[in-house]
């Protein structure tokens, strides 16, 4: 509902004015929140839980990957899979759903910025396709240097023995 | 790598047929050890590394939002990158991640820095190739 005066201040052209009414100070609805009124320490309360809790959780996986021994092998077993994979010329490929999919696709980005082959794959998209993005990776060739420079193929030799090729020529 | 707290998600499931039995398979899930995990049970050689919680987000916060397991998942996830990273780069993790980050602040700190970090650290990496490449 709009009265006369301030229809006239709308239709104004050289001096447009938007009329506010003014609120009298004396009549504050809601005072803010603040930390010291009981309302405000809950609310502040609850969130610090959420804070602690997320601490508590990394602390105890923390705790897990000092002295669990399945954690520990776990990952061992997954950065010498993934090594051989990157040296292969290959990526790990990341499959989730929902926010775990989130988590996944932040791995991705993770990974791709430290120079780690990686890519997301829904498991939807997999169905329709991208499932050829699987692709076998020969682990069991790795690349050498020569002092020649040339570039050769071993195939599966212990790793003792590189020392050995890494040798010049004709000493 | 599948990422899944339950270890149940019904579309991860469903793919492992698809997947080709040379695969390796890794799996970042709320499970202490493999026996326990659906996904794993049906493929035994998969590398597990554990996520778990200390407490449901239903009884922290009221409601099964996922929030502490994204958290750790996250964090479990940076282990991997990081070390994987280290095992791969070695010293050259740094020079590796400037390299391929060029934008924001971490590129325009980067980029600052960058002409006296990247003189020490050619003069290490010069001595390290050298170090192996001479007959021991």
């Amino acid at each position: 509902m709009y009265n006369s005066s301030e229809m006239e201040g709308r239709q104004s052209p050289e001096a447009p004015r938007i009329l506010k009414r003014k609120r009298s100070d004396s009549m504050l609805l809601t005072p803010p929140l603040s930390h010291s009124d009981p309302e405000g320490a809950k609310i502040l309360s609850r969130a610090v839980n959420v804070l602690s809790t997320a601490a508590t959780a990394l602390s105890q996986v923390t705790i897990l990957y000092e002295s669990d021994h399945i954690a520990r092998d776990g990952l061992l077993q997954a950065v010498d899979c993934l090594k051989k994979v990157n040296e292969g010329g290959g990526k790990l490929i990341i499959c989730g759903v929902g926010k775990s999919g989130l988590v996944g696709q932040k791995m991705v980005a993770t990974m791709k910025s430290l120079g780690l082959g990686s890519s997301f794959m829904h498991a939807s998209e997999a169905l329709h396709g991208d499932l050829g993005d699987i692709r076998a990776v020969s682990t069991s060739h790795i690349p050498i240097l020569t002092h020649g420079l040339r570039l050769m193929y071993l195939r599966t030799m212990p790793l003792c023995s590189l020392h050995t090729l890494a040798k010049p020529p004709n000493s | 790598m599948f990422i899944t707290y339950s270890g149940k998600t019904s579309e991860l499931l469903n793919l492992l047929q698809h997947i080709p039995d040379s695969t390796p398979i890794l799996a970042i899930t709320s499970h202490k050890n493999a026996a326990e995990c659906p996904l794993i049970r049906q493929c035994p050689d998969a590398i597990l590394l554990p996520a778990p919680i200390h407490e449901l987000e239903e009884v922290s916060f009221g409601v099964c939002a996922p929030t502490t397991s994204t958290t750790v998942a996250i964090a479990v996830g940076d282990m991997l990158a990081l070390t994987l990273a280290e095992s791969m780069h070695q010293e050259d993790t740094k020079h590796v991640f400037r390299k391929n980050h060029p934008g924001g602040a971490i590129g325009a700190k980067a980029r600052k820095n960058g002409n006296v970090v990247e003189a020490t650290e050619e003069t290490a990496r010069v001595a390290r190739h050298q170090s192996l490449l001479s007959p021991a």
